[in-house]
């Protein structure tokens, strides 16, 4: 009996590791994709594969601050934040800073910019080392509210949903319209506030640029 | 005299000889090209209603735009005009665009001339049109007449 209590302590701590592990992903906070995001509550969690297949799971990055860009390689909005406007070096920036940066495509099957092709040779043009994720169904991004591309949302290393809308303050894409005359990238300002531990100052934005091309 | 009277009348009734009042076209009803300074599937901008301007004053020209088929003005995307420089032109500013309708609006640039005599604006006209479906920008170069008198 003595020699089976070694046995049976290590049965008992293997199972509860087990199921420990097995809880660990689904997140003790996180809803899943299918409830709505909310600004202050937890950020719904999702599994998306990337370009290459492999999949990423949300609540993986638990303890992490993280930005959802919603991306569309074929939205001209997209392009000129890529190209000249507030996008350009940003997420390189910021995940040298510790952020999670994911580009979410929620573009229908046919629709513009949906084909895994256009946005990997976007991916090579505009230099971006983020992950971009298939959203095929729209399900994701119809559980954050996604309304437009580009459309960002900024979630805090406790997985609070604390900033959703546009990159920045000037609709033309560019940067050259800042209304208000100052330029003001909501991102930057968002993870400055987050890393600073203060609350988020300008929450909630207008997004701009194209429609999400969603199937339905 | 009778059958003069008689072929009066039926000129007369017939409308004969005489030139049908036809409404003037409406700019979407115009052969393309007809007067415009840009003309593509998406838009058309013409030149639009001419003010009278004189040297050294500030003086306005105007440019009509047109969403064409499917596409409307996207109302979130400020439409502007970025002059080229021009000797003896002053561009104020990068326009002002005026939202008509969905489909319809006017820049207006405000500028002065040196001189008296016929002059040309040239710039960029930066646009944004969209379907239900997409969104297109667009930077089409164009130059126009201004009069200065």
């Amino acid at each position: 009996m003595r020699r089976m209590r070694p046995l049976y302590s290590i049965l008992v701590v293997a199972l509860l590791t087990s199921s420990a592990v097995a809880e660990a992903p689904k997140g003790k906070n996180a809803p899943p994709a299918a409830a709505k995001a909310t600004l202050g509550k937890p950020a719904p969690d999702f599994t998306l594969k990337d370009l290459a297949g492999k999949e990423v799971k949300l609540s993986t990055f638990k303890g992490k601050t993280i930005v959802l860009e919603w991306f569309n390689p074929g939205c001209p909005f997209v392009k000129k934040s890529h190209t000249v406007g507030s996008l350009v070096g940003t997420a390189k920036k910021q995940v040298k800073a510790g952020v999670v940066w994911l580009a979410i495509n929620s573009a229908a099957p046919g629709k513009q910019g949906n084909e895994p092709a256009m946005n990997s040779d976007a991916a090579k043009t505009w230099s971006l080392e983020h992950p971009i994720l298939r959203d095929e169904s729209g399900v994701v991004g119809k559980a954050y509210g996604a309304t437009n591309t580009p459309h960002m949302f900024v979630i805090d290393k406790k997985g609070v949903l604390v900033y959703a809308g546009a990159i920045d303050n000037s609709p033309d894409g560019e940067g050259k319209s800042a209304e208000g005359g100052k330029l003001v990238n909501h991102v930057d300002a968002a993870l400055e506030d987050v890393a600073a531990g203060k609350a988020v100052r300008t929450p909630a934005t207008k997004a701009y640029g194209c429609s999400v091309k969603y199937g339905s | 005299m009778g059958r003069r009277l008689l072929l009066l009348a039926l000129v007369a009734a017939c409308g004969c000889g005489r030139d049908k009042a036809k409404p003037p076209p409406k700019v979407q009803d115009r052969a393309p090209g007809a007067n415009a300074l840009v003309e593509k599937p998406l838009y058309r901008i013409e030149p639009g209603q001419r003010t009278p301007c004189t040297p050294g004053a500030l003086c306005e020209a105007r440019l009509a735009f047109s969403a064409l088929g499917d596409y409307h003005i996207n109302e979130r995307y400020p439409f502007k005009f970025n002059a080229d420089a021009i000797a003896g032109i002053t561009v104020d500013g990068a326009g002002t665009f005026a939202r008509e309708d969905a489909k319809h609006g006017t820049m207006t640039i405000m500028f002065r001339a040196a001189r008296r005599g016929p002059a040309k604006l040239s710039g960029t006209f930066k646009l944004s049109v969209c379907t239900e479906e997409n969104c297109e920008i667009d930077e089409p170069k164009l130059a126009f007449d201004v009069a200065v008198d």
